[in-house]
C-alpha cells in the first residue's frame, strides 16, 4: 500500500501548469541566447554543448508529464495515454511519409526538432477533443 | 451504466467539487460520471460505495441489455 499522502488531482494539475511554464520560459531564454551566440560565432569550441543546452529545460517538462500521470485521476490517465497514442502514431505516420517524399521526391529538409512539435500539438489536439466526449 | 452519483450528492449538499476531494478525484472525472458518460473502475466504484454508505447495486444500476451475453448449457 502506498502510505504517502496523494496530491490532489486539482492540485497536481496546478503544480504541473507552472513547472511547464517555468520550464519553457528558461527554454525561451536559453534559446535567445543560444541562437544569435552561434549564429555569429559558428566556429565556436563549446558549439555542440551550447546547441544541446535549450533540451535541459525540455527534460523538466517530460519529468513533470510523467508527474502529472502518476498523479492525475484514472480519467485524466485515460484521455492524455489515448491522446499520447494518437499523437505518437500520427507523428510517426507524418515523419515516414515526409522522410520518403524528402529521400524519393525531393522534397526540402525539415529539421527533426520538428518532431517534438508535431507530438505535442497532436497530443494537445486530441486531448482537447477526447476530454468532449467525456462533457 | 446508469448512476444515483447525482442524487446521492444532492441528498448530502455536496458540490462537484467538494465531492471530487472526498474521492481525490478531479470535478471533471464526478461531472462525466454523474452524466453517465465514464463508468469507474471497480476501485473508484468501491470507495462512491463507502462513501455513500449504500451498497454498489443501489448506486450503480445495469440495465438489462448492458449484461454481457452467457453461455448456455
Amino acid at each position: 500500500m502506498n502510505t504517502k499522502p496523494r496530491m490532489t488531482p486539482a492540485k497536481a494539475n496546478r503544480r504541473y501548469q507552472t513547472e511547464v511554464v517555468v520550464a519553457m520560459v528558461i527554454y525561451m531564454a536559453l534559446m535567445a541566447a543560444v541562437v544569435p551566440t552561434l549564429k555569429t560565432h559558428p566556429a565556436l569550441p563549446e558549439r555542440v554543448t551550447l546547441a544541446i543546452l535549450p533540451v535541459l529545460p525540455v527534460v523538466w517538462v517530460i519529468w513533470a508529464v510523467i508527474k502529472y500521470l502518476g498523479r492525475a485521476d484514472e480519467l485524466q490517465r485515460r484521455v492524455h495515454i489515448e491522446a499520447l497514442a494518437i499523437a505518437a502514431g500520427v507523428t510517426a505516420f507524418l515523419s515516414l511519409s515526409y522522410g520518403f517524399l524528402e529521400d524519393m521526391a525531393g522534397f526540402p529538409h525539415i529539421p527533426l526538432w520538428w518532431v517534438f512539435m508535431v507530438i505535442d500539438l497532436v497530443w494537445a489536439g486530441s486531448a482537447c477533443i477526447l476530454w468532449r466526449r467525456y462533457k | 451504466m446508469k448512476n444515483r452519483i447525482h442524487v446521492l450528492r444532492a441528498e448530502r449538499r455536496w458540490t462537484q467539487a467538494e465531492l471530487a476531494e472526498h474521492l481525490n478525484v478531479s470535478r471533471q472525472t464526478i461531472n462525466a460520471l454523474e452524466t453517465e458518460k465514464y463508468d469507474p473502475s471497480l476501485q473508484l466504484a468501491f470507495g462512491i460505495a463507502r462513501l455513500f454508505g449504500k451498497p454498489m447495486e443501489e448506486i450503480f444500476l445495469f440495465e438489462a441489455d448492458q449484461v454481457p451475453p452467457t453461455t448456455e448449457g
